[in-house]
């Protein structure tokens, strides 16, 4: 399979079968080692707590905490934390800045205070916290906010009572922008809000008038739902926003861009369609280790004040079909760039699987300035 | 070289050295741009 496009107005082609990629008269002969990740994620789960009932949340369904737990106990679960040696620390929920959160997140930072923290928050606290959030503002990597459309259809989508999240949220933005808080704005995007990015673009741009350029956004596709768009869609509405605006940071959270990214700069290839097995959600409201922050289906061990137990048969379970381990998968040309093997999903196998890969790797590259620079 | 091999490829290989053929050595590098997973990826 030969992919031709265009890269700089210059004719350019991705040879699937002898992993090269031509550019004019150069050439590039891909990396075909297997990419190994070396980086544990760290994912901190206090609670399924929060303020917000988003209609797509995974987790409300999930039993309220009476929250009483004290994590000074588990000074060894964070001293083993600190000791891995390359990480990615996040803190998750629920919703991570909560009052009821307070001492347990500044124990947190205290026992963490050596590393960096990102921090995946709805951001619709009060000025309290704020002020906390300020304080501890050395040890945040980037705080990961979510905002999933214009004023009525965030709101609608993002309930929090008789609230408007929405102000809330580019109130506290304003805060972050003023007091130096790295943070990244995530829009979570189904079918139902699809249409409304583009609005939610100028809106922000009315309300942060020249502040606005400073803004970033990572569009995330919402998983595991009959509501799921398209990864074609996705790539399209990435490349069209990129096109009305070229002043803005867009990033895409899309598996086969990831593959693709560390095919082209020469990293290497992996058939793996996620970091599962270097992953570890610690939830503390349960004492279960999740594989997936996505899930609390597929529990993959448990932990007490002093121990850290792993299901490891379990695991590998899990890892094999991450890694297509089927007799269909494992000689399929496109193994090294599909986005299936989520066994949440069960979904090797995709029905025209390799029609969908090859149409979405064909987009990418048709779009390869939105995606790639030759340096 | 295995004849079925040979047998299977042929309109792929022809087409692939038809395009290198074209090439020369010069290497160029690329940069990814739009890739979110530097540290927020949730799969």
């Amino acid at each position: 399979m030969i992919y031709k496009f265009k890269l700089n107005n210059i004719d350019s082609a991705f040879n699937l079968a002898t992993y090269t990629l031509t550019y004019g008269k150069k050439i590039k002969t891909l990396n075909k080692n297997i990419f190994f990740d070396d980086i544990t994620d760290i994912y901190l789960k206090l609670s399924s707590n929060c303020n917000l009932k988003c209609i797509y949340c995974y987790q409300k369904y999930n039993a309220k905490y009476a929250y009483t737990i004290d994590l000074e106990k588990y000074e060894n679960i964070f001293e083993y934390i600190s000791s891995v040696s390359k990480k990615r620390i996040y803190l998750f929920g629920g919703e991570p800045f909560l009052f009821e959160n307070l001492k347990n997140l500044q124990l947190i930072f205290n026992m963490l205070k050596d590393n960096k923290i990102l921090v995946f928050t709805n951001s619709c606290q009060t000025s309290i916290l704020n002020k906390f959030i300020l304080k501890n503002k050395n040890i945040f990597e980037k705080l990961i906010v979510t905002i999933d459309g214009p004023e009525k259809i965030h709101n609608g989508r993002r309930i929090f009572e008789e609230q408007n999240s929405y102000k809330i949220i580019l109130q506290n933005l304003s805060f972050y922008m003023k007091n130096g808080i790295d943070f990244i704005i995530q829009i979570n995007i189904d079918n139902d809000n699809k249409n409304h990015i583009f609005k939610l673009i100028r809106e922000l741009k009315f309300y942060f008038k020249d502040s606005y350029i400073q803004l970033k956004f990572t569009l995330n596709k919402v998983l595991h739902t009959s509501n799921t768009i398209e990864e074609i869609e996705l790539i399209k509405l990435y490349v069209f926003l990129k096109i009305e605006y070229p002043e803005i940071e867009f990033f895409l959270n899309s598996i086969l861009l990831k593959k693709l990214s560390l095919c082209f700069t020469n990293k290497g290839i992996t058939p793996k369609r996620c970091g599962l097995a270097n992953t570890k959600v610690f939830d503390f409201s349960t004492n279960i280790i999740h594989s997936c922050p996505q899930s609390v289906e597929f529990p993959i061990g448990a932990f007490n004040e002093n121990l850290i137990e792993i299901n490891q048969k379990f695991l590998k379970i899990l890892e094999n079909y991450n890694d297509k381990e089927t007799e269909n998968c494992s000689s399929c040309s496109f193994k090294n760039f599909c986005r299936f093997g989520c066994y949440l999903d069960k979904d090797l196998n995709y029905k025209n699987c390799k029609i969908k890969i090859s149409e979405e790797i064909a987009l990418i590259l048709k779009n390869f300035d939105y995606f790639f620079k030759v340096k | 070289m295995n004849e079925n091999i040979i047998d299977l490829k042929i309109p792929e290989v022809l087409e692939s050295l038809e395009v290198i053929l074209e090439a020369d050595e010069e290497v160029f590098e690329l940069e990814a741009r739009g890739n979110c997973c530097n540290g927020m990826q949730i799969c």
